[in-house]
């Protein structure tokens, strides 16, 4: 067989291999990038007994925070884990005696909570007062980062009524997509329920409504299962957890973790109510009664606090969710909202110049999907 | 085993390990397609940003195709026009003996050399399409419909590029001479 111009180019195919060290590195800028941006997830660290095993967002996963792991932030463990915790949930139906709920239990779902944020029941009934009907059928919501880690970068997101899903980078994109029918929605992709669980918030009752949101998207369940545990129960369950992961932990470099206090599984039960209410703010921000019932769900939340502020000459109220919340050395989350009509503006994490930081801006209007497979919008 | 395509889709609802799935199954592959073109220090400063980029970009990836690795080199060579901009000009000048510094370990091996030396003053003079589609098949292994994927042209368009590829090579006298001293030897042998 002759060599051809192309064997011939191919001696030049020969290049230094990275270094294993510079692979590692590369990863971890991505662990990094992947904890910023959005309502991004906190680090996922362990299996927390009692789940059941989920695709995507009902992966398993336990967060840990004030237990020294800060570094250990950026280590994952997949979601391979997913039979052996969903062993141990039915192992737990089936052996654990139910426990008097613990006490400082009113992050879980079921415990009645009060209002710690009435500016935002407020503004709540502010929007349902000014509703009207919804113009289109379709939310576009166009992010930009202004901020780390990627500047400039936009994304358009068309969020159907009837719950398609539609992704691109410019206008031009999405209009492709939607001629394409490229709709990303699965039952891997979550955002009905979210929008879902904040359209009952708008009207349901809030501890029905804290349910909801804590359940959309997750095996959210576990944190309250392990709330209602006994102390002892709780650490015994936790130990043999460890004890089957210990060969994972062993070879992500990173060690078993403390029993998770009560106040640690409030926290978590909180911040699974913020993220999804985050996601179903940004997602849904085009039905007013989203906005409205994730309002009242996150004035529930006293680890979320509400600030007057001014965005370009408009009032806008900015909503923070204190690192405590966050969790894993996580700095905190702003997400800023119109005063008047709660429509997301941005959404930050940390501060310039830090590890984290990210800024997101949120453009979202009502379109129709025939305008936008037209390039009309 | 689990598709690309589908760990993409599970990173989208949330799990972050199914995306460094991914990563881990192409890093070797996309490592190598940086360090080829811009060498082995500017391609380890630049695969953490290739990854950032393609977990941004992710909910457009088109989850038809199960292999992510020609969108994973498209989000890659993204990065490297990046880069190439933000190079002085003087950087620019295609000094294409320069591309493996610091890898052939027998430089002093001049019949070697000089080939390399010719086929990359070959390559520097082709059309930067005409030369990325070449690359992708000669280098990264891919086909002439991958290649394309990577460069988001038509298929039919990447055959076109890669058809005058390898005529202006073999048009050009000194890889001609090349190709006439390794088939003559060949046939010797």
């Amino acid at each position: 067989m002759n060599v051809d111009e192309i064997d011939l180019v191919s001696q030049l195919k020969d290049a230094a291999p990275l270094r294993p060290e510079a692979y590692e590195q590369a990863r971890t800028t991505l662990r990094a990038a992947m904890a910023g941006p959005g309502p991004a997830r906190r680090p996922e660290l362990v299996a927390v007994p009692g789940a059941a095993p989920a695709r995507g967002e009902g992966s398993l996963r336990a967060r840990n925070r004030r237990r020294g792991i800060g570094a250990l932030g950026k280590v994952g463990i997949g979601a391979g884990i997913g039979a052996v915790a969903a062993g141990v949930a039915v192992a737990l139906v089936a052996t654990s005696t139910p426990q008097p709920a613990a006490p400082g239990g009113s992050a879980s779902p079921r415990a009645k909570v009060p209002v710690v944020n009435s500016q935002l029941v407020t503004l709540a009934a502010v929007i349902k007062a000014s509703s009207r009907n919804l113009p289109g059928n379709a939310s576009l919501v166009i992010q930009t980062d202004v901020g780390a880690p990627s500047p400039g970068n936009v994304t358009y997101n068309l969020f159907t009524d009837s719950g398609a899903y539609y992704g691109a980078n410019n206008k031009k994109g999405i209009t492709a997509a939607v001629v394409k029918h490229q709709n990303l929605a699965g039952s891997w992709l979550d955002a009905r329920k979210v929008v879902a669980a904040a359209r009952y918030s708008a009207t349901g009752d809030l501890t029905t409504a804290r349910e909801r949101m804590l359940n959309a998207t997750s095996a959210a369940k576990q944190f309250e299962r392990l709330l209602r545990l006994s102390p002892a129960a709780r650490k015994k369950l936790w130990e043999k957890e460890m004890a089957k992961e210990r060969s994972l932990l062993k070879a992500k470099h990173a060690w078993p973790l403390p029993v998770p206090t009560v106040k640690d599984l409030q926290n978590d039960i909180n911040y699974e109510i913020w993220y999804n209410s985050i996601n179903a703010l940004t997602e849904g921000a085009g039905n007013p009664q989203v906005r409205e019932g994730v309002l009242r769900v996150l004035s529930t939340i006293p680890e979320v606090t509400v600030a007057n502020a001014t965005t370009g000459g408009r009032p806008t109220l900015a909503l923070t969710a204190a690192p405590a919340l966050m969790g894993a050395g996580l700095p905190a989350q702003v997400v800023t909202i119109s005063a008047r009509t709660g429509m997301p503006l941005s959404l930050v994490n940390g501060t310039p110049g830090h590890q984290y930081y990210s800024d997101t801006t949120y453009r979202v209007s009502r379109v129709t999907l025939a305008g936008v497979r037209a390039g009309r919008f | 085993m689990t598709s690309d395509a589908e760990l993409i889709g599970r990173s989208l609802a949330g799990d972050g390990e199914a995306f460094m799935e991914v990563i881990c199954r192409h890093e070797g592959a996309v490592g190598a397609y940086l360090a080829r073109r811009v060498g082995r220090e500017a391609a380890e400063d630049l695969l953490g940003d290739v990854w950032v980029a393609a977990f941004e970009s992710r909910r457009t990836y088109d989850r038809s195709f199960a292999g992510a690795r020609p969108w994973l080199f498209g989000v890659a060579l993204n990065r490297l026009r990046r880069y190439w901009r933000s190079r002085p000009a003087e950087d620019l000048v295609p000094d294409v003996t320069s591309l493996a510094t610091g890898w052939d370990p027998w430089p002093a091996v001049d019949e070697r050399v000089d080939t390399q030396a010719v086929l990359r003053a070959a390559l520097a003079k082709l059309r930067p399409e005409e030369r990325e589609v070449l690359t992708l098949v000669a280098w990264e292994d891919l086909t002439v419909a991958d290649a394309a994927r990577v460069l988001c042209m038509p298929a039919g368009t990447a055959r076109r590029l890669l058809h005058q590829a390898r005529m202006a090579l073999r048009n050009a006298p000194e890889v001609a001479a090349l190709l006439t001293d390794f088939n003559s030897v060949k046939e010797s042998l």
